[in-house]
């Protein structure tokens, strides 16, 4: 045996081993430095002594060592309400994430042009034109760049193009109409478009939103956001749903550029507070209204109930994934449609607006973060 | 501190990652073949030859180190080419280019290949094992009704893994004994024990009566390797029919099964391969020269139909069987650690006409992989 394989068999272990644990504290770290630039510049109160306490004792009691209050302490000055139970970012992301989720399928699953056939039986934006790893897909067939161009030259219609994986926080999420053979973006012709995208990406219709989701911004497709967990009996749980409503003149609804995040109840009608960047609304960053004037509390998602069957149904073709934020809109029949999952570097901030992510579950997803 | 030593060093232990991975790769491919030479007494090539063997290479930009993979596969199939491909050279080098790592392997995963190619003939599915929960017409049960639904059916059954079944491993038939149903309720937990989650069982496939009569006890499937071009095009760069072991299950070459090369017409070719030994008859007796593909045309149509489906992979090497109604029939599908060997030995170089094509997009960056 060549010494190269005796040392590979002898240190491949530890290796593999050091690697996770890399990955693991740069989860944590990563985690740390978002919240710290949130209290940079910021009078956010400290916790009550009593509030520290409990939240250490509460973690500690499901065998996790709770190393700083921040999240706690953020979403207490944002909401006005202290639970022990929020999960924290820097314990969500780094333990319980990948216990609960298979990274090897990661992101290959949430590949965009993959999900069309994934999910094919649910309702989804049309698809005009993909690209995937460079070749052109048009009805499901190979084509040219050109061919694939005029294809999107000739549909009278608003065009939504994305990278089909990794477009997180809408990122070269770009809405864009055509006139005369120019783009809306930057006048750039179609070609020389998928040019800047290089590869992985897609071209959808537009989604005609529903009329009453479409009253709280008619810039963007505003979306909810449903977390779901597949229990350990293969029964889908809806933990917790909010609703992103974009900013005036944006293309998409993140709350990273401006959206307001309002949550959701069970019945699907909006809370009181919608919450955005810092600085806006009332200083804090929460407002009463949209900035179309709509009331935000008590305001009905329409057909919500289809929105968390649909939720449900389609978590089980995935099952690889126990816990999933879904991107959910509902269009112009007040139709459920899906937009895209996310299975990593999921958010918790939505602990905010609806209080602790894992309600119910916690126990359990808790438990199940400590599973070798 | 962290973030300003992490911001400094991650590109270069990103670059460091990929070239140790390389680097593995290549030692993994060359100790194979040291292996196999060392046990076959594997004659040297001529002079000539090992410098026809390093121009070719040098040529297109790459430095062969060694002549093993020429050596091993003029010693097996008797005719040496200059262009046959080592695999310490295609694994690290062409491999990565052509496929792309981050949808492997998540779409390989047997369970999922049913939602992929749903369209084409796969082996009907009696239970799913998808990460613990089990599935049977494809609705989440518990694992008494998972035990039940292979229960009452009532033939023999396949089960294997659906994440890294190479060379057969733990790919297993397994046949009820229907009288005594309590001990064979044990014996299917036990066996889903040992399988633990991520596996699938699967009705034993009929095999067309062509195919079965080279043996019987194995589902003979052809090793189809496609290649997609820049331009869309699929096409086929190698097929090989793989045969059983007599009282083999599977065909796998690793396992004593045997490999006959398939040419364009679909007709065998005179002369199979086992484990070191040239063959002209299959162990039920059939001559290999009189044997033929049925509906091979089917074949190649239906691997170029599913290859445009992942175009994320552009070398695939596919098992596809034929059922009793001659039809082709996806089994699974293989993309990385794709043995060359078996195509090499029976067809000739793997990379045929589109050789040069192949070792050039093995040359380019990781940005520009567009030839």
């Amino acid at each position: 045996m060549s010494i190269y394989h005796f040392l590979k068999g002898l240190f491949t272990g530890y290796v593999v081993n050091f690697q996770k644990r890399l990955v693991a504290f740069n989860l944590t770290m990563n985690a740390r430095k978002e919240i710290k630039q949130v209290f940079k510049n910021s009078d956010i109160p400290k916790l009550k002594p009593h509030e520290i306490k409990e939240a250490k004792a509460f973690f500690k009691s499901k065998g996790y060592k709770l190393n700083n209050t921040y999240w706690h302490r953020f979403y207490k000055y944002m909401n006005g309400e202290f639970h022990k139970d929020y999960i924290p970012l820097d314990i969500f992301r780094p333990l319980i994430e990948p216990k609960l989720n298979r990274k090897i399928y990661w992101p290959a699953l949430l590949d965009k042009n993959l999900t069309s056939n994934l999910f094919k039986e649910f309702n989804q934006p049309k698809t005009v034109i993909s690209n995937i790893n460079g070749f052109y897909y048009s009805d499901d067939k190979i084509v040219s760049g050109a061919f694939a161009a005029e294809k999107c030259n000739q549909q009278k219609t608003a065009f939504i193009i994305k990278p089909t994986v990794e477009s997180g926080r809408g990122r070269m999420v770009k809405k864009f109409t055509i006139d005369n053979g120019k783009t809306s973006i930057d006048n750039l012709k179609v070609i020389d478009l998928f040019k800047l995208y290089k590869k992985d990406f897609i071209i959808q219709k537009v989604v005609e939103q529903s009329t009453q989701l479409s009253a709280l911004n008619p810039s963007t497709l505003n979306t909810l956001r449903v977390v779901s967990y597949l229990n350990k009996e293969g029964v889908v749980c809806i933990l917790n749903t909010y609703m992103r409503i974009g900013k005036p003149g944006c293309d998409t609804d993140n709350v990273s550029i401006g959206g307001i995040a309002c949550g959701v109840d069970e019945d699907g009608l909006l809370q009181k507070n919608g919450y955005t960047k810092k600085g806006q609304g009332n200083g804090k960053g929460i407002l009463l209204k949209t900035p179309t004037g709509i009331v935000l509390e008590g305001y009905q998602i329409p057909n919500y109930s289809a929105v968390n069957e649909m939720v449900k149904e389609m978590h089980v073709l995935v099952p690889l994934f126990k816990i999933i934020s879904w991107d959910i809109g509902i269009d112009i029949n007040n139709t459920p449609i899906l937009v895209e999952y996310n299975t990593f570097y999921q958010n918790v901030d939505l602990q905010m607006f609806n209080g602790p992510l894992l309600r119910d579950y916690t126990d359990e997803i808790l438990a199940l973060g400590l599973e070798a | 501190m962290y973030h300003f030593f992490k911001m400094l060093l991650t590109k270069r232990i990103l670059e460091g990652k990929q070239k140790l991975i390389q680097f593995n790769t290549k030692l993994n491919a060359k100790r194979k073949i040291k292996l196999i030479i060392a046990s076959r007494n594997t004659p040297r090539l001529t002079q000539e030859e090992e410098r026809l063997a390093h121009s070719f290479f040098k040529t297109r930009g790459y430095k062969l180190n060694n002549v093993h993979w020429h050596m091993h596969l003029k010693a097996v199939s008797g005719e040496f080419y200059a262009n046959y491909i080592p695999e310490d050279i295609y694994r690290p080098l062409i491999d990565p280019k052509l496929n792309q790592m981050t949808h492997w392997p998540a779409l390989i995963d047997k369970n999922l290949t049913y939602n992929l190619f749903s369209e084409f003939n796969q082996p009907k599915v009696i239970v799913h094992n998808i990460n613990g929960f089990y599935y049977v017409n494809n609705e989440i049960v518990d694992e008494y009704n998972a035990i039940m639904a292979c229960l009452k059916h009532k033939d023999s059954f396949i089960i294997k893994p659906t994440v890294e079944s190479g060379k057969g491993k733990l790919v297993q038939k397994v046949t009820l004994n229907t009288k005594n149903k309590k001990e064979e309720q044990i014996r299917l937990q036990k066996l889903f024990v040992v399988y633990k989650k991520d596996f699938i069982v699967q009705e034993v496939v009929s095999q067309s009566e062509t195919m079965k009569a080279l043996n019987p006890s194995s589902l003979n499937t052809l090793r189809v390797a496609s290649y997609l071009r820049q331009d869309g095009s699929v096409h086929i760069l190698s097929t090989v029919s793989r045969i059983g072991n007599p009282n083999s299950s599977t065909d796998n070459y690793s396992l004593e099964g045997i490999i006959c090369g398939i040419k364009e017409n679909g007709d065998f070719k005179d002369v199979a391969y086992t484990k070191g030994k040239k063959i002209q008859a299959s162990p039920s007796g059939i001559s290999f020269s009189a044997c033929s593909v049925p509906n091979y045309q089917s074949v190649k149509k239906v691997v170029k139909a599913l290859h445009i489906k992942v175009p994320y992979f552009r070398i695939i090497s596919w098992d596809i069987g034929i059922d009793i109604k001659d039809d082709p029939i996806f089994i699974e599908y293989n993309v990385y650690n794709q043995s060359l060997e078996l195509h090499q030995i029976t067809n000739g170089p793997m990379f045929g006409e589109f050789t040069d094509e192949i070792l050039r997009i093995g040359k380019l960056s990781n940005t520009r992989q567009s030839d």
